[in-house]
């Protein structure tokens, strides 16, 4: 059993995890969270494997502390070597990982992808806005959201 | 007595050795002598019987008759022999009678004649006679039964033969009759016998056909089928539906089918064929059109999941440029709005009016694909009640416009509701559209006939439009109007004759400019 932790001011701890191979919208998305004045750490992860090696300290991020685990998951659908769903899927399974929020941050407005996205366990579906007065909107609703209204799960330590 | 003195000794001893009774009587009748064989006969005494009528020997009913008969033989004596009369009855001591058998021979003596008598007991004899006539009446009888067998028998054969051959003459007149085609086959490879519907079926005499062995008849690729058919009714096994092409005289081929049943014992297979060519002609042309319905499913699904590919990417992968032009222009303009005059600013305007409209078009050419590619499902769909909605929608979004809906009541269909709602919703949308600078909208929604169908229409009293660009309305992206006139992406439409294509009906309309338009559809199955 873990205590829950008390809402932790500290910003540096409510990281936020953009999956997304996109530079023009890593950009995009990080002025957005800027001019929203949400000024949360932002990890960036440009495929998949990057997202996985992130949560589970593999790879590139081998020795990083697993009991710091982002506020929220912005998750890109179509992902170099291990797309979306897959890294959606892994999340779920994974007992340390599977309460994450995970808010789905696509150009897809396609059927397919939503039921398929909810059906993995997706927390959120957002389609991206061309218009990027709208993107702006939408990130702001979903940084109060997400990091300010929504009570994160405890962290499950690995016995 | 006297007479038994008369004769002599030697002449008794005689007498006595006869194996027959012997009974001497007098010409009074009376016995006057008897041997020890008479004795045992009759059973009396010899004193007992000495001196008393012969008569004593017959029985009582008969002894009249006798004393008759004994008078006439003594008025002509003359010897008798045995065998000429049989039917005589004798009578023992002890009443018993048994049939005997008698000869006479009268002596002249001096005291008169004497009928000497000589009696054989005859039972054995009657019974052997009457034993040979019993076998023989029963062989007769037998004879009798066996002839009756023989002549029922003989009329049945008679009758059989008759009935034979009206039997193969009605066989024969079926296998000549016959529509269907009859043979009788050797297990040699050869045509026995055919009836005439074949000369009649391939035109080739029926010499012709019974002078090669039928195989060369055959089709070249059924030949080796055929040959696996005969070998099986070789081996006793019935054909049953069995077909092959046969040659005709003129080159061509026939279909037949075979039923065929083999006699191992005379080496022979009767056969009837149909001539099944039509059929299978038919059966061939079904199948090829199957093949080609197949083929097109095929390229069809392959097309569809083309397009779901297409759609994918397009939906994923054209959207992303558009945020980056929209959005760097955006960031052009608050972070870079002291070194841009108001071209720059206007230019930077254009780009993202230009990425914008593009997503539009993105969009809209998605739920054109999405109208194509989503599954129906028919139901039973209130039309009147679908247009209601859609109208109080349209309404609520602009309550400030003056407009009139006019829905006939009641109006059902069968068809995709989701479908029919976005059709609607496209129809009724364009209706608004093109009414907005009316000063009094009229849309209406109703039924009328066409060419004997029901077909739907979507009236309005707006812009309406040219009927000679008619034909360009349904396009995909095309336009009778120009933006700042009416906006739109020019896909509403297209959208709506594809649904209603899905649907198996189709779309139509009729317009003037400045005077309203109005769009009929049909759907199939109302």
């Amino acid at each position: 059993m873990s205590n829950p932790q008390p809402a932790i001011s500290n910003l540096k701890l409510k990281i936020i995890l953009l999956v997304e191979d996109n530079q023009d919208d890593e950009v995009l998305t990080l002025r957005a969270l800027r001019q929203n004045n949400i000024l949360n750490e932002v990890v960036v992860a440009r495929d998949g494997v990057e997202a996985l090696d992130y949560l589970f300290a593999a790879g590139a991020h081998k020795g990083r502390d697993t009991n710091i685990m982002p506020q929220v998951i912005l998750l890109d659908l179509k992902l170099p070597k291990i797309d979306g769903f897959e890294v959606l899927k892994r999340i779920r399974s994974d007992s340390r990982t599977k309460h994450l929020p995970v808010v789905i941050l696509t150009s897809s407005k396609e059927e397919k992808d939503l039921i398929n996205g909810y059906s993995l366990g997706a927390n959120s579906y957002i389609c991206k806005p061309v218009d990027f007065e709208n993107f702006i909107e939408a990130v702001r609703q979903l940084g109060l959201y997400w990091l300010v209204l929504n009570e994160a799960p405890p962290i499950i330590r690995r016995s | 007595m006297d007479i038994g003195r008369n004769l002599t000794k030697n002449n008794i001893k005689i007498l006595e050795f006869i194996p027959d009774a012997i009974v001497i009587v007098n010409s009074d009748g009376r016995i006057v002598f008897v041997n020890s064989q008479a004795v045992k006969v009759f059973g009396y005494n010899r004193d007992e019987m000495i001196g008393k009528h012969v008569e004593m020997l017959v029985p009582e009913r008969l002894r009249d008759l006798h004393v008759g008969h004994r008078s006439d033989y003594y008025s002509r004596p003359t010897p008798r022999p045995m065998g000429l009369c049989v039917n005589i009855t004798c009578l023992r001591k002890d009443r018993s009678e048994f049939p005997a058998d008698i000869s006479l021979s009268p002596i002249e003596t001096e005291e008169g004649v004497l009928v000497i008598s000589d009696i054989r007991d005859i039972t054995e004899r009657k019974r052997a006679e009457e034993e040979i006539r019993r076998l023989n009446e029963d062989l007769e009888r037998r004879i009798a039964e066996r002839t009756a067998e023989l002549k029922a028998a003989n009329m049945h054969l008679e009758q059989e033969i008759v009935e034979r051959k009206a039997l193969k003459e009605e066989r024969d007149l079926f296998f000549t009759l016959s529509l269907d085609l009859q043979c009788i086959a050797g297990f040699d490879g050869f045509f026995k016998q055919l009836n005439p519907e074949w000369e009649k079926a391939l035109g080739w005499k029926t010499e012709e056909l019974l002078a090669k062995p039928y195989i060369e008849f055959v089709h070249p690729e059924d030949r080796r089928p055929t040959s696996t058919e005969a070998q099986r009714l070789s081996f006793g096994k019935a054909v049953i539906s069995f077909e092959n092409r046969y040659l005709c005289k003129d080159g061509s081929y026939k279909w037949l089918q075979w039923n065929a049943f083999p006699s191992v014992e005379r080496q022979l297979t009767y056969a009837t064929a149909r001539d099944v060519t039509e059929r299978k002609e038919m059966e061939e042309e079904i199948k090829k059109l199957n093949k080609d319905l197949e083929c097109r499913a095929m390229q069809l699904e392959v097309a569809n999941k083309e397009l779901e590919a297409f759609s994918y990417s397009v939906s994923h992968d054209l959207r992303a440029p558009l945020r980056s032009m929209d959005g760097f222009s955006q960031a052009l303009l608050e972070e870079y709005i002291a070194k841009l005059d108001d071209q720059g600013k206007d230019y930077l305007g254009r780009i993202r009016a230009a990425s914008q409209r593009m997503a539009q078009l993105i969009d809209d050419m998605l739920s054109l694909s999405r109208v194509t590619r989503s599954e129906m499902h028919r139901e039973p769909v209130d039309l009147s009640q679908l247009t209601a909605e859609i109208a109080a929608g349209f309404k609520k979004s602009q309550p400030e416009r003056k407009a009139e809906f006019i829905i006939t009541p009641g109006l059902v269909a069968y068809g995709d509701q989701h479908l029919l709602r976005i059709a609607l919703e496209n129809l009724f949308g364009n209706a608004w559209k093109f009414t907005g600078k009316c000063q009094e909208a009229r849309i209406g929604f109703g039924v009328t006939q066409y060419e004997g169908k029901e077909a739907f229409f979507v009236r309005d009293n707006g812009a309406g439009f040219d009927m000679t660009y008619a034909g360009k309305l349904f396009g995909a992206f095309q336009r009778l109007h120009g933006m700042k006139e009416f906006p739109g992406t020019g896909i509403g439409l297209s959208i709506v004759m594809r649904i209603i294509h899905r649907h198996g009906g189709r779309i139509w309309a009729e317009g003037k400019v400045e005077q309203g338009a109005t769009f009929y559809f049909t759907l199939s199955l109302t």
